[in-house]
Order: C-alpha cells, then structure tokens, then sequence
C-alpha cells in the first residue's frame, strides 16, 4: 500500500468511527497544527485552543474529506484560519493582508511569516517523504537524524552494514527522498539546480 | 535565510539533511497534552449526530474589512448560527454568552466545552438566554429536544 493509499483508508476508517485510524492521522498531523500556530507567535496555551478546535472541526468534517490528497492542505488552511481568530480575539489587531489573509504587523512580517508557514508545510512533506521511501532508505536516514547524532560506527553496527558504504548509501537515500511523491510536489520543475 | 527553497536540496545533500533535521525535530516539538486533546477530540465523533447542525454564518471576529485595523471600541464578538428555519444569534461577553433563538423557543438550552465541561440555561419566552462561558477554548451550544427538532452549533472557539 502506499503512503497515500493508507492516508486515505485511515480517513475513510476515523469516519466510520475508528479511533486507532484517529490517532494515525493525529500523530501524522500534529506537527503541522502546531508548526502553523507557533508560527503565528501564539503561546502555549492559546496554540493548544488552536489545535483542539481545528481537530474538533475535523472530526464535524471528516466525511467532508473526499479527497484524503487534500487532507494536510485542509489542515493548513484551517489552522491557519483558527490561529488568526484566534489573534483577534485577542484583540492583537493589526493590518490584514488582503491577499493572505493573515494579521501583520508590517510587510517584512508579512513575508517572514509566509516563508515560515511555507517551511512548516515543507516540514510535513519532508516527514511524508522519508515515510514513502523502503524500508533501508528510511532506516538508515532516521539513524542519521538521531537527535544526539550517532556515529558512522555506531549506524554500521545497528544496521550490519559496513561503515564505508554509509556515504554513498546516503547519497542513494537523498536521491531516491528528492523523487517521492511528497516532495515532489515541492520542488520547482525547471533549472531547481541552478537557483542557489 | 529562514525561508528554505526546495530548489536548494537539489544536488545539495548536506542542505537537505539540515532541513529534514528541523522537520524531524519540530514532530517531537508537540506536547503531550496538546496531542493527547487531540486524539480525545474523537470522543465527539457521531455525538448527536441525529441533532440538525447549525452552521456558523457570521464571526463579528472574520468580517473587519481587509487591510484596515479592528474595531477600536470594545464592541463585543458577535456569532450567527444558522441551520432550516432556526438562527440563534450570540453575543460574547467577558462571562456569560447572551444568546437569542429566532424564532423564539423557550427550551432548555446546553453549553458543552471540548473538555467535557457542561452548563444549562433555558430560555425565555423571548427566546433569550444567558449561560457562563469558559475563559477560553471550544464550545458548542445544544438544543437536545423540545417542540421543535433538536439542534446543536458548529464547535466555536471563544
């Protein structure tokens, strides 16, 4: 089954009433939720209110979900929506961009805060693309981004394979991540190589 | 410098490590209780899914024209739930939720928050109803039964 595959089942199961298939998605999403409301500059407490009530507003809408593809825009857009109300009611009330629809203070916050939400999202993409990829690949890469980092000899005795093949390994690993599903949807299609 | 073009992780192994690194380190970032509200938010799956929905058409909170700042009086939020033939119009008070059902029922009207809390109020013949709202957090307001069908609001956070 692929990643996409078992999002839509999970979907189609939580609306049935399944609530191991709930927290499938809930553990998947909740990175998301919070990056977004973090974003936003909202404290603990009021990124919490924020997360309850666009996971309240799923569990109305589940059966509204046609299309599980769409699922994490859904979840973006919603919190991003919640975490504004949010704001206001707050009374934090600044200029709204008309475009984006998103409270700020000035224009340079209006970007800072488009690029910081925009990176949340490519977060989520990134996490859905080291799930997408086999089972070696994905091993391997979770053992290198083991927060405290292990050594290229402790990552050769966990996975039995010889420490000078870790490199090219990886190198494999990143190839196969940049052609997933999810991030292709990321990447710019043309010269992406040429703009750094 | 905080903004990540993908186009830089083409051919650039080290960049995307990093990247995937903050991706990795913002899922342990959610708290526990913040996921644990969220997987308890199922309990309301199907709860009252017989009673008729009533959607929220208007949010005093969302309709301040764009590009202009927010009403500098202190008016208070204003909340329009709308469902077939029955609006119920809230207005947000620092303590209590001052409510009016239109038309008029004079019915037993309940307040439940997210976490399971609950408060009554009955309206009167008017149709008017005041009920203690919590601090903060998701609500929702229920006619269970009554003359009329049973009804219950979109979850609403205040």
């Amino acid at each position: 089954m692929t990643d996409q595959e078992m999002v839509t089942e999970k979907v189609k199961a939580a609306s049935s009433g399944d609530r191991e298939a709930w927290n499938w998605l809930v553990d998947r999403y909740a990175p998301l939720v919070m990056g977004i409301a973090y974003r936003f500059r909202l404290g603990r407490d009021d990124a919490a209110d924020v997360s309850q009530g666009v996971w309240l507003k799923l569990v109305e809408h589940l059966d509204d979900i046609r299309e599980p593809r769409a699922l994490p825009g859904w979840i973006a857009t919603t919190t991003r929506h919640e975490a504004l109300r949010l704001l206001k009611s707050r009374k934090r009330t600044v200029p709204v961009d008309p475009q984006i629809g998103l409270a700020l203070e000035d224009a340079s916050d209006a970007r800072n805060l488009d690029d910081d939400l925009l990176r949340v999202e490519q977060h989520q993409a990134l996490r859905e693309g080291i799930r997408e990829l086999r089972p070696q690949h994905r091993d391997l890469l979770i053992l290198l981004l083991t927060d405290p980092p292990l050594s290229y000899d402790d990552i050769s005795l966990k996975l039995g394979i010889p420490k000078g093949s870790i490199g090219p390994t990886r190198a494999r690993c990143l190839e196969a991540l940049r052609h997933t599903a999810a991030l292709k949807t990321l990447l710019p299609v043309s010269d992406s190589a040429l703009r750094r | 410098m905080s903004t990540m073009d993908p186009g830089m992780w083409q051919g650039n192994d080290d960049a995307l490590m990093q990247e995937l690194r903050a991706a990795v380190a913002s899922e342990r970032a959610v708290p526990e209780q913040v996921l644990q509200a969220a997987k308890d938010a199922f309990d309301w799956w199907g709860v009252d899914a017989e009673l008729e929905l009533l959607t929220l058409s208007f949010d005093s909170l969302l309709t301040e024209a764009a590009g202009v700042r927010g009403p500098t009086t202190d008016s208070p939020r204003m909340l329009v739930f709308d469902g077939e033939g029955l609006t119920i119009e809230i207005e947000v008070g620092k303590d209590v939720l001052m409510g009016q059902v239109v038309p008029a029922r004079s019915e037993q009207v309940i307040l439940e928050c997210a976490d399971g809390h609950v408060d009554e109020a009955t309206a009167d013949d008017a149709g008017f109803f005041l009920i203690r709202r919590p601090a903060h957090g998701s609500i929702r307001l229920k006619w269970p039964n009554g003359e009329a069908a049973g009804a219950v609001t979109e979850w609403i956070p205040i």
